[in-house]
């Protein structure tokens, strides 16, 4: 009865249009009550779940991708990715694919990818006579990257809700080679669109270009290298690679591109603090969700359900994926990183799945999710900035999503995808 | 086109000043908030460079900056709420015909105020109860990480209550007809889905 109390009042809560961390919140709150503990303790759930030491580098990531948006580093690497692929048949959509690449080596988020990116980008495209329906697809599913490729702040929720056992430098490894694969299949997809709707190339800006565009755009790039490098190397933890990070962003915005103003500054110092409130409020009242859903057995509840289903581990992954899927339709994705973790974990681990390939599959169907009506921050977003509307964006994008759908069958049936990086580190 | 912000039934003068404090409040608190984020960074910048320049590591740094992470995510989520800035799920409820959907944002913004005046009492009462004991090497006292749930459940009261109530009155028209569009529209700037990155916020703008 409790466990349907708390997942009755979430959905309903959702459903009227209560803001999802508020939905989490209330239903945990009414199913303390329900159990008859102190709601003391409820909120207090909710104070302990933003407490991590290593949540403290999520505002770190989401300001340094407010840095690179306001500070030019991010027009700098469209630039290098323009020289770089723009030549290539539909340049522009592997210009966009590309600097997702780029940009979520720093940024860490997808949503922040779709706008700094697609500010940029899906203006351009239109004026140069691609349909605005394709630029906001590339543009949305190319975002993904910033959930994929280090830094992810994504991973490190992920690390906490698994409880703390996997390493956040071998989870950021790791993405490397799914989200290279997820951008590689993204490209083919942007392609093929390309040549079917006969849309130009560019024209090659010769190698003198771009090697100036790479010259301009290494400061700036630099920003991940510290980062990553920081984590990996273990001088920094992740939190204190998030601030160094920072740090360094600022100095190359102001003292090397020189297009950070005290008015730019303040612009992403305000931003960050909204967009850090969302996500940390969502982890907060996740993790009181959770603790629930862990007190209600619902773990060992779903893996016996599943193994009743089918004792095949490749019925039971393909089953995790289409739940995941569907979850991330209708969800947000720290939310359910937080909530779906110690739900899901247990079940993959008894098939002998390690917890860092999972997290590969996690990331990539919740991110899905994002680019899927009816709840989908990035598709959102993208629609806004193009001026689409998104049923017809969503009516052309299905190339893009079979390209993410072969990146994801790829990453949960070959484990070596992303467990060699991290092997290679010990 | 006509702005989607712009007042169809215009505001009496005592709502315009509730309008305008309330927007200031908001202001304040995100100033707040974006102050503990530079602090939260320069923290950490001089705790790398205390452990390997001057090779004595500020311990106080890591407990000073989980206190301030608190601060700015409860300050600032009060602020998205007044907003309308955090991830909801508006496509059902717009679905309905719009009276229909005015009842459930007046529910809605009055359950999330009745989650703010829970959360105020009973954070007020973890804020009194560790109060007399500290916070590791700090030396402040433990109750002051619960005092911004304090807060962010007043802030929610004042913020959701009063939408709630002028929601119900149909004195709250003329700044949420964009959730009142038909699924699928663009949301226009400033809706709650779109991100505070490449825009100027919204509470910014009407200044």
């Amino acid at each position: 009865m409790g466990l349907a109390l708390l997942l009755g009042i979430f959905a309903v809560g959702v459903v009227i249009g209560v803001p999802v961390a508020f939905a989490l919140g209330v239903a945990a709150v009414a199913a303390f009550a329900y159990e008859g503990l102190p709601l003391l303790i409820a909120f207090q759930r909710i104070l302990s779940g933003i407490s991590v030491f290593s949540l403290l580098a999520i505002p770190f990531f989401i300001f340094a991708g407010e840095l690179m948006l306001h500070g030019g580093i991010a027009q700098r690497l469209v630039q290098l990715a323009a020289a770089a692929v723009g030549s290539l048949r539909g340049g522009l959509g592997q210009v966009n694919v590309f600097s997702s690449m780029l940009f979520g080596g720093i940024s860490g988020s997808a949503v922040a990818d779709v706008s700094a990116l697609g500010s940029i980008l899906i203006p351009v495209m239109k004026e140069k006579g691609y349909d605005a329906d394709y630029a906001v697809n590339v543009t949305v599913t190319s975002s993904l990257a910033g959930i994929m490729i280090p830094p992810s702040h994504n991973m490190i929720l992920y690390a906490v809700a698994a409880g703390g056992g996997i390493s956040v430098s071998k989870l950021f490894i790791a993405g490397i080679v799914p989200g290279v694969i997820m951008c590689i299949c993204l490209a083919v997809a942007a392609y093929l669109v390309a040549v079917r709707r006969g849309y130009a190339a560019e024209r090659f800006p010769g190698w003198r270009s771009l090697l100036l565009s790479a010259a301009t755009a290494i400061p700036g790039l630099f920003t991940a290298v510290i980062i990553v490098g920081g984590v990996l190397s273990g001088i920094f933890t992740v939190t204190e690679s998030g601030a160094i990070g920072v740090i360094y962003a600022l100095a190359v915005t102001t003292l090397v591109y020189r297009q950070l103003s005290w008015a730019k500054f303040r612009i992403a110092v305000l931003s960050a603090v909204r967009t850090t409130a969302m996500v940390m409020i969502l982890v907060g009242c996740a993790t009181a969700f959770a603790y629930l859903l862990a007190l209600y057995r619902v773990p060992e509840q779903l893996t016996g359900a599943l193994t009743a289903i089918s004792s095949d581990p490749i019925v039971i992954l393909l089953m995790l994926n289409v739940m995941l899927l569907v979850l991330g339709m209708i969800m947000d994705m720290a939310a359910l990183i937080l909530i779906c973790t110690p739900i899901f974990l247990p079940v993959v681990a008894s098939f002998g799945m390690d917890p860092i390939q999972f997290g590969m599959i996690l990331m990539m169907n919740l991110g899905l999710g994002l680019c899927t009506p009816p709840v989908g921050a990035c598709l959102f977003v993208g629609c806004a900035i193009g001026g689409v509307r998104i049923e017809r964006a969503v009516v052309t994008i299905w190339p893009f999503y079979l390209a993410i759908l072969t990146a994801l069958m790829l990453t949960t049936f070959i484990p070596a995808i992303s467990l060699t990086l991290p092997g290679w580190i010990g | 086109m006509t702005d989607p912000l712009e007042p169809r039934l215009a505001p009496s003068g005592p709502e315009r000043a509730l309008d305008r404090a309330l927007d200031a409040l908001a202001r304040l608190v995100t100033l707040v908030s974006g102050c503990c984020l530079v602090l939260l960074i320069a923290i950490f910048g001089w705790l790398v460079f205390g452990r390997y320049v001057l090779n004595e590591t500020p311990t106080w740094a890591e407990q000073l900056g989980l206190l301030l992470i608190v601060v700015i995510t409860f300050l600032s989520a009060a602020v998205g709420v007044h907003e309308q800035r955090h991830l909801s799920v508006d496509f059902l409820r717009d679905a309905l015909p719009r009276g229909a959907r005015r009842t459930l944002m007046v529910v809605g913004d009055l359950v999330m105020a009745g989650f703010g005046l829970l959360m105020a009492l009973h954070a007020w009462h973890l804020v009194v109860f560790k109060w007399s004991s500290s916070i590791p090497l700090l030396d402040l006292p433990e109750g002051l990480r619960s005092l911004p749930l304090t807060v962010c459940g007043l802030l929610l009261v004042l913020f959701a209550g009063s939408r709630a109530l002028r929601r119900a009155l149909g004195r709250y028209p003329w700044q949420d007809d964009h959730l009142l569009e038909s699924l699928g529209a663009a949301p226009p700037e400033g809706a709650p889905l779109a991100p505070p990155t490449f825009e100027a916020p919204r509470a910014e703008r009407r200044r």
